[in-house]
Order: C-alpha cells, then structure tokens, then sequence
C-alpha cells in the first residue's frame, strides 16, 4: 500500500516546493504578495548564479596560461607526442609509399583513437607484439624497445621514441 | 597574442559566411516581426552556420568539394544578399543598466571562450568519432560514408564536423584549437542571441536575470568551453532555445526553420523536431505546407542519405534478452534518474525548478497558447522518448544513464529556461496579443 506520508521525503524539497508555491498562488491573488512566494527561490537562484561566476574567476589565471599558447602546443599538452609522430612525421611518409594499411603495435585504447585519426585515409590495426603468430601488415609503427620482436624491417621514420617500419617480407 | 591571431582569420571568416547565408533567411522570414539589430545579426550568424554546412552536404551529393561549396555559398548568397530589400530592424535603445550588464555577460562569456581556446577537444566522444570526422571531412574534401563509418556512429549528422572540417581547410591543417573557436563562436551567437531576445522582450532587471541564470548553468558551460566541448549535444539545446523563443514571439516561420535543423545537428534531434513539427502541423493549419516544404529540404536529405547506406545499427536493437526484463522497474529507475538529474542545483540551478512552477502557474494559459502548447507539447515529447530509450537500452541501464542524462537534460533545459522567463516576465496582456497574431 503506498503510503503518502512517505511523498516528500521521497520528492524532496524542490518538487514539493514547486506545488506548494503553484497553490500558494492559485490561492494569493495580489503580486506584492506572491513575490514573497517566490522571493526564496530567487535568492538561491542568485546564490547559484554567484557561486558558479567565483569558481570560473578563480579558474581565469590557470586558463591565461594554457591560453596564451600556440595551437600545436595546446593539442600536445593534451595528446603528448601523437601530432608530431603520427600527423607530422609517419603521416606524410606512408602517403608518400601510397600505403593503405598499417600495423600499430603496443598501443593503449586513447592513443588507437589518435592514431586512426591523423592516419586517415590510411586504416590502422592494432597489434599486440606479445603475441605470436597474429598478421602485421607490411608497414608498422612501434616503439624502438619492441622493434627486436618484430621481422626484420628498414626504419623510414622515427620520432619521439616511435618508429615507422616497413618489414621485409611482411604482408 | 599570435595564439588568438592564428585563430582570428578562420574563425572570422567563416563567421562572415554564415552571416551571409543566415541574413538572407533571417531577412525574408522576419518582415512582419522585425528583430533589434544586434539579434539579427546573430541570429543570422547561429542560423548561417547551419545552412552552410548544410549547403555543404549538398554540394558533396553533387560531386563538388567541401571547400569549394563553402565559398561558392559564400559568393552566392552575398549576391542574394545585395539584391534582397534591407531588413527593418526593431527600434530599441540601450540603458545604461543594459550596456552594463553586456558587458558582465560578455565577460562571463569571454572567460568561457578562453577556455573553449585553451584547450582540444578532449572528451572520449570528442576525440573518438567528432573531431576524426572533422579530420575525414578535410582529407577527403567530401562526404565519404566509408570516412565516417570507420570513425563509429555513421548515422550521427555532420554540422559539428562540418563546421571544424571547415577550419581545417581554411587553417590548412588538422587545428582542433581553431575547430573549437569556430564551434565556441557559433554557440556564443545562439546564446548572445538569446540575451538579445532577453533586452528586447522583458523589462531590464528580469532580462539580466534569465540571461545571466542561462550563461551560469554548469553543464552548458562545460559543453560550451569546458570538457564536452566540441560534441553536439549543446548546439541541439541551442536549436531549440532559439526555436522556442521565435515560437514565443509568433515568428513562426524563423522558428520552424531553426527547429529543422535539429537533426541536423545529432540523431536525438529528429524525434525532437518531429515533434515540434508535428504539434505546429496540428495546430497551425496556415504553416501545413511551409512545414512541409520545410522538412523536405533540411530534414530529408541527410535522413535518406544514410538510410540509403549499408549501415549495421543492429548494436541498438539487441532486445534478445532484454524481454525478460521488468518493465516496470526499469522504466520507473529511469523516471528516479530525471527526477534527480532535474534536481541537481550544481548543475541546472533552479531551471527546471522555474519552469514547472511557471507552467503550472499559467496552465490555462500555456493550453490555449498555440505556441506555448506546442513547445511543451515537444519538450514532454523528448522527455518521454528519453524515458522509453532509458527502459528499453541494451546496455546496462545504470552506466548508460549515468553517461547520458545531464547532456540529454541539456537539449531541454534551455527552452524550459525561455518558457520560464516568457510566462514570468511579460505580461498576460503581452502574451494574447501574440495569440492574436499566430497567423505569421
């Protein structure tokens, strides 16, 4: 059986303040004293207002800093390395070879979403170096410290601690 | 300084567009219920945006590339432009209280748009399938369904990739910094619109109000410079605001158009605009082939296109084994998870809080407005979709709510605002003499 007496604490100040203050002026007529009604709830709507302006105020000299930055700078500070070595140093390479594949070994989940995207055209797989066994295509990147896993290959680019392999007899 | 300049030719540039192309759209469907001249201008810019990637899409269907079609829209509409009458502007002038207060909202806007610009877009969603599409857009100079399958979600529409694809060319290479001050720069045109629209309806003091209360709601401005910057949920919150205050003023036409965009911007969008278009179909006989006409052109064409794809959207139907679910349960987990959400003053203040009282306060009223039904009509109609999403998702219902309800609560939140402002600061006079003129 429900049980009514359990209604506002279920629905809590807001949502009983909004039918009381809607029948409070279905009751109250005159404005000077319906404004008492909502005079409450303006102030907190002030007090919102308010506090939200001082935490961005205090965040302002923070945000100059960052700001006061150059665009590449600004990408790197969030993405690290990934704009100079896939966008700016593997990118121009595979297109110039006409690559359409290329293996990328070693990778954690948000640097696979970087990789697939300055990469584009050129579609991207994900490699696990420890396992044996899986197919890599002819072309792949990976860190200098893995690069002894892998078939023999020639370097045609490297950049920040990553190289560009194209694999001897690779598919 | 060189940092903003970088940014300043693209971003002004593209802006200068999509002034042209909003004005010539703002000028013929506002005649008979003229704008202040700063609305206009925005509104002509917020609305531009929109049409050119739009006209962008277009140009792409037909072969042409991306980077072409912007500036042969550019040209061409400039010429349409130069032909068309001037548009009457409304005649206001400022107080001094007013020019004030601009200025505090500018500062608070600034500082948002600083740090729009400080950062790349950096939201998992951001980084995963809307700045990639922004990045295929500009390598392959066209629409590609092969680009955007690779990137997830195929299905979402293109305004938010389009406009930072648009960047990209103009920057002449992948700068996510210049595609966030574009986007930042199009959604401070939605909402200085807003504040214009705020100074010309209401009396000063409540003008400040409902303008500073919208700018200081924490989950629109992380979507504006924060951490969900550079995704689409707020430009489809914006679409609507802007519907719903033209809706408000009887400009009954600027509103629909600016509602059919809503798909236009993410794939919630489309039961949203078909439910403002369908209420106004019903209650608007005089606007039935307008409305039309008008889904025909911005709505059906993006629509069709990906329903012509070989998409695999199998992923949201998995209702295998699901139906030994109780309904019931899940269904009254998702109303508890508005219910709180709409709650929440850290993050909505006391929007929704406004917005029921205000309706419930003026019911009478709102049922015999054609506008205000129709706009409530709607936003009842989202909510209800949202609650059936919630009841009857695959995924695990508690981890899917938690990720989507405050950005769902953003495309509702800011029309609920208006309609709150609308219903409390005007007068009831004021509000039936637009009843009067709903035929526009």
């Amino acid at each position: 059986m429900f049980e009514f007496s359990a209604l506002p604490s279920l629905l809590g100040w807001f949502y009983v303040s909004i039918f009381v203050v809607a029948a409070g002026c279905a009751v109250v007529r005159r404005l000077p004293v319906r404004r008492f009604l909502f005079l409450p709830f303006v102030v907190l709507t002030l007090y919102g207002i308010v506090s939200i302006h001082t935490q961005e105020w205090f965040a302002v000299s923070n945000t100059w800093k960052e700001w006061n930055q150059s665009s590449r700078s600004k990408m790197d500070n969030y993405s690290g390395t990934y704009r100079a070595q896939y966008l700016e140093t593997f990118y121009p390479v595979l297109e110039k070879q006409g690559v359409e594949f290329v293996s990328v070994a070693d990778v954690d989940p948000r640097e696979f979403l970087y990789v697939r995207m300055y990469l584009y055209p050129i579609l991207v797989r994900s490699v696990d170096t420890k396992e044996k066994d899986q197919p890599i295509d002819r072309f792949v990147i990976v860190s200098k410290k893995s690069m002894d896993v892998l078939p023999r290959g020639e370097v045609l680019a490297e950049s920040e601690g990553k190289v560009l392999l194209q694999l001897i007899g690779g598919e | 300084m060189t940092a903003v300049f970088e940014l300043m030719y693209s971003v002004l540039l593209a802006a200068i567009v999509y002034w042209v192309v909003g004005f010539v759209f703002v000028s013929r469907l506002t005649r008979q219920r003229p704008l202040s001249k700063l609305e206009f201008g925005l509104q002509s810019i917020f609305l531009g945006a929109f049409g050119t990637s739009l006209v962008q899409f277009f140009g792409s269907l037909m072969g042409i590339g991306l980077l072409e079609t912007f500036f042969a829209t550019g040209v061409g509409f400039l010429v349409l432009l130069l032909r068309s009458r001037p548009a009457k502007a409304f005649p206001r002038r400022s107080s001094l209280f007013e020019r004030f207060s601009w200025i505090l909202l500018g500062v608070s806007l600034g500082f948002l748009g600083m740090r729009a610009t400080a950062a790349p877009m950096y939201t998992w969603d951001a980084v995963a399938f809307w700045t990639p599409k922004m990045v295929a857009l500009w390598r392959d100079n066209a629409v590609n369904i092969d680009g955007l399958k690779y990137f997830n979600h195929p299905e979402y529409p293109l305004f938010v990739p389009l406009t930072g694809a648009t960047q990209f060319f103009l920057q002449g290479w992948p700068n996510h910094i210049a595609a966030k001050a574009s986007l930042f720069f199009v959604a401070a045109a939605g909402l200085l619109t807003f504040f214009a629209w705020c100074w010309r309806t209401f009396p000063p003091l409540k003008a400040f109000f409902w303008s500073v209360l919208l700018l200081s709601l924490f989950v629109l401005r992380d979507h504006v410079g924060g951490e969900y910057a550079g995704t689409a949920d707020l430009f489809v919150g914006l679409v609507a605001l802007l519907g719903t205050l033209r809706i408000l003023e009887g400009n009954w036409r600027l509103g629909l158009v600016q509602l059919a965009f809503l798909p236009w911007v993410k794939s919630e969008g489309l039961v949203f605009a078909g439910s403002f278009l369908a209420a106004a179909f019903l209650f608007q006989p005089l606007l039935r082939r307008f409305i039309i006409i008008l889904s025909s052109v911005i709505i059906l064409p993006w629509q069709a296109f990906i329903r012509a794809q070989p998409i695999d959207t199998s992923q949201y139907f998995k209702f295998d084994e699901i139906y030994a679910r109780s309904w019931l349960e899940y269904a009254a987990y998702s109303v508890h998870a508005f219910r709180e959400e709409f709650r929440q003053l850290t993050k909505w203040n006391m929007t929704f809080w406004w917005g029921a009282v205000a309706v419930l306060t003026h019911l009478r009223e709102v049922v015999q407005h054609t506008g205000m039904r129709v706009i409530v009509l709607a936003l009842l109609a989202q909510l209800v979709v949202y609650l059936f999403v919630f009841t009857v998702t695959p995924e695990e219902q508690a981890s899917f709510i938690a990720a989507a309800v405050s950005r769902l609560s953003l495309h509702l939140a800011p029309s609920v605002l208006a309609l709150a402002a609308w219903l409390f600061s005007t007068t009831k006079r004021e509000r039936t003499d637009e009843i009067s003129n709903q035929k526009s």
